[in-house]
Parts: structure tokens; sequence; C-alpha cells
């Protein structure tokens, strides 16, 4: 018994937890707020250790645990901060939350990636998630229709009218002042 | 942002943004089928146009993919580990609660059969055994000693001897009157036997004075009469007065239960 145990932990460490980096950057761009970022993470790590057993046939851990946190979001939504609250003050990457740990390496961002995690952030949500799945967690279309529950061409149109508006908002936003502006 | 316009054909409109995404989309979508990507691709290498918005889009995917790159918060794993700790300990817990339950359930069930089985067990029974051991001694070589060809003389012939008529009629169960003994104990004090005998088995009823004699309980009682199943064996026992009757046969019990049951309350 105590063999099973240790081997399901030992498991999920190593095939499901390098996944975590990934999740929370979905997470993160997703939720527009660290703390809900941390506690989607969480909340989703923990309901997959439970869920996870050797009989568990999952093809794509990183999808599995998205479409979890999905899930958790959607039915959690009261847990969230206030939605107006999330419009007005976005997550914003050049200025760390206090609750950013060591391990958020926001050294590591220039400014080309800070105008990109506000393009990001000003996307509508149906089209920030299409682009989170796909250009941020790499996920293939097919994964990330399932993830999302939309046909798979709904996530191509959703994808490609998303890089569009980044690609607008990027252009205002990297004009001389653009970023001290936003 | 790109708008539809229409084919060199001129004869369907199309999106050049959808070109490029597919484009985009093979290194993502490996199951893209082929022959649309080939016409995605042939689309775009012979328009100058789409060829521009597929290098800014995949400069964009490229940049978007550099958001991914964050690492998770080193208090967040933190937090994780020990959430992870906290399932294992609940697992463990409910693991041993169900251990222990089955452990109870198991005792409990074992309590129930050894309880079911110490009232089902025959008891023993010292007069029961010696009346057991006295029929199958005395059945095959039965030797009357007083005139009982009948119910009704061996009926007389108890009450004369201990005052009370010991002597049934069990002709309805195939039995008939083989005759009756007098003999008397150790002590000197008289005992009585009777057989019965049919094609279906014998019946031995033994008659003697024993007025302490408890009757043991778990049988059946019928018209004054104690019935019991015993080590294989029908046993009936009554008392009249001080005066105690047990009868020994292997026929079932409830055949003796029918009889008794016809005799006059």
């Amino acid at each position: 018994m105590a063999a099973a145990k240790w081997n399901k932990r030992r498991h999920f460490e190593q095939e499901v937890l390098p996944e975590l980096d990934v999740l929370f950057a979905a997470a993160l761009y997703l939720a527009r707020d660290q703390n809900w970022a941390n506690d989607l993470c969480e909340k989703t790590i923990v309901r997959a250790y439970r869920a996870f057993n050797h009989k568990l046939k999952v093809a794509n851990y990183r999808a599995w645990l998205l479409a979890i946190l999905l899930e958790i979001a959607r039915t959690e939504e009261i847990a969230a901060p206030p939605r107006a609250a999330r419009e007005a003050e976005p997550t914003r990457l050049d200025k760390p939350p206090s609750s950013v740990g060591v391990g958020f390496n926001i050294e590591a961002l220039s400014n080309n990636d800070i105008g990109m995690d506000r393009a990001l952030h000003e996307l509508p949500d149906d089209f920030r998630a299409a682009v989170v799945m796909v250009d941020v967690a790499e996920l293939t279309y097919r994964d990330a229709a399932k993830v999302l529950e939309v046909p798979i061409e709904t996530v191509r149109a959703r994808i490609s009218q998303g890089r569009a508006l980044m690609r607008a908002a990027l252009e205002q936003l990297r004009r001389p002042g653009g970023l001290a502006r936003a | 942002m790109p708008e539809s316009r229409p084919t060199r054909s001129g004869t369907e409109s199309i999106d050049h943004r959808q070109f490029v995404e597919r484009c985009l989309a093979s290194n993502n979508d490996r199951e893209l089928e082929s022959a649309e990507l080939r016409a995605a691709r042939a689309h775009v290498d012979g328009c100058a146009e789409c060829k521009e918005m597929l290098a800014a889009a995949t400069e964009m995917k490229a940049e978007t993919l550099s958001l991914g790159a964050l690492r998770a918060p080193h208090e967040l794993r933190e937090r994780i580990l020990a959430a992870l700790n906290e399932v294992d300990r609940e697992s463990e817990a409910r693991e041993r609660r169900r251990v222990v339950a089955w452990i109870s359930v198991g005792t409990i069930a074992a309590c129930v059969v050894a309880i079911i089985y110490m009232r089902l067990r025959p008891v023993s029974n010292p007069t029961f055994d010696a009346a057991i051991a006295t029929f199958d001694k005395m059945e095959p070589n039965f030797a009357p000693n007083v005139p009982s060809n009948s119910p009704d003389q061996l009926a007389a012939a108890f009450i004369y001897k201990f005052g009370v008529p010991m002597a049934w009629d069990f002709s309805a169960l195939g039995l008939s009157t083989v005759g009756g003994r007098f003999e008397h104990d150790a002590d000197g004090a008289p005992v009585g036997y009777s057989l019965y005998k049919g094609d279906r088995g014998a019946l031995l009823c033994i008659v003697y004075h024993d007025e302490a004699f408890n009757f043991p309980p778990g049988g059946k009682l019928v018209k004054g009469i104690h019935l019991y199943r015993y080590k294989g064996y029908s046993i009936a026992a009554t008392r009249r007065y001080a005066v105690f009757a047990i009868l020994v046969t292997k026929l079932p019990t409830t055949d003796l239960s029918q009889v008794f049951a016809q005799l006059p309350g």
C-alpha cells in the first residue's frame, strides 16, 4: 500500500508536475490576477492529483491540466476577484505583484515581452483564451479545441483574430512613449 | 487587418488571413490535412501580401511563445507540494479508516457467525445422548416382556406401572406397536420401554420417574410435548406428574409434530 502511494506521488511529480510552469503562465494570462492564478494552479494540481492513478489514460497532461483549470475557473468564478477590478487593473509584469515569488523570473522579460503581455491582456476573453492555449501553452489546435470546448475552426478563427488584435495593440504600444503611456 | 478579397479566378471570396493562419497552424496542428496545407502554402508563395503577413505573424507567434517562458513562483510550488502532502495524508487516513472499517465489519461478521453457530450448534445433553444410545442398542433386538400389541394395551400397561398412559398411536407415520418392556435401573427404579416400528423407521419411548429434568430451550412445544432435532435424531420429551418420557427416532421432527398436534388438548 505504501509503495503504491509512493509510486503515485513519484509518477505525478515526474509526469504531470513539470507542466506547472506552463499551467502558471496560462493561468496568469487567463486570470489576469496573480493571486487568483496561484489559487487556480493549486486547485488544478490538487484536483489532478486526486484523479491521478495508474489506470488513468491521458495523452497530453498539459491539455488535461488546462482543461481542469478552465473548469475550475468557470465553476469557481465567484471566488475570483471582481471582473471590474481585473479589467481596471490587470496584472502588470513590468511591476511584479507583491505576491510574486522568487521563481517568477520577471527579469527575463524584455520590453517586447512586456508589450506582448499587455497586448495579450487587452484581448477579449475568448480570443485571449485561444491564443494562450495555442501560442503560450503550445497546444495543438485539436487539443485547444477540446480544452476550450469549441470547434477547431472556432479556435483557428479566434487565434487569427486575436493575433491581429495583438499586432494592432503592439504597434500602438511600441510607438515612442507607448509603453510609458500604457 | 487583411480583408476578404476575390481570388485570381474571381470565383470565390477568400480571406488571406486564413491562408496565413493555416501555414502557421501547420506547426501546431499536425493533423491539418496536407491538401489544405499545400493549397495554403501555394497561395502564400504566390501572394506578396500574404508573405508579408506570414512573416509578421510568425514573428508575432514567436514573441507570444516567449510569454510561456514564465516560471511558477517558488512559493506556489511550495504551496502545491504542501497541498499534495495533505492529499497524501488524507488518502492514507481514508485508507486506514477503510481498513479499520473492514476489520470491524469482519469482526462483527465473525461474531455473528459465531453466535449463530453457537445458537445452532446442538448443546450436548446427557439425557438425550443416553436416550439415543439406548435407541441404537435396543431397536435392532427389542424383546417385549409385557402384553402390548396395540397402543391401547401399551397405554394400559404403562398406567399399571407408572400411573400415566405413556403410549401414542403412530400409525399415521406408518409405525405399528412392537411392544413394551419394563426393567429396573441400577437403583431399582422402574424403567419402561416401548418400540414402534414401520417401513420408514423406528421410534423408541423410554419412561421413568424424573422430576428434575429441565427441558432445554430451542425446542418446539406441541400439546405439552417438547420436540428437538438433536444429532440427527428427533427427540420428543414430556413429563406428566413425576413420570418423564423421552422418545427417540430418526424420523423428521415435523412427523412427530403432526402426530402430537392431533392429541386432545
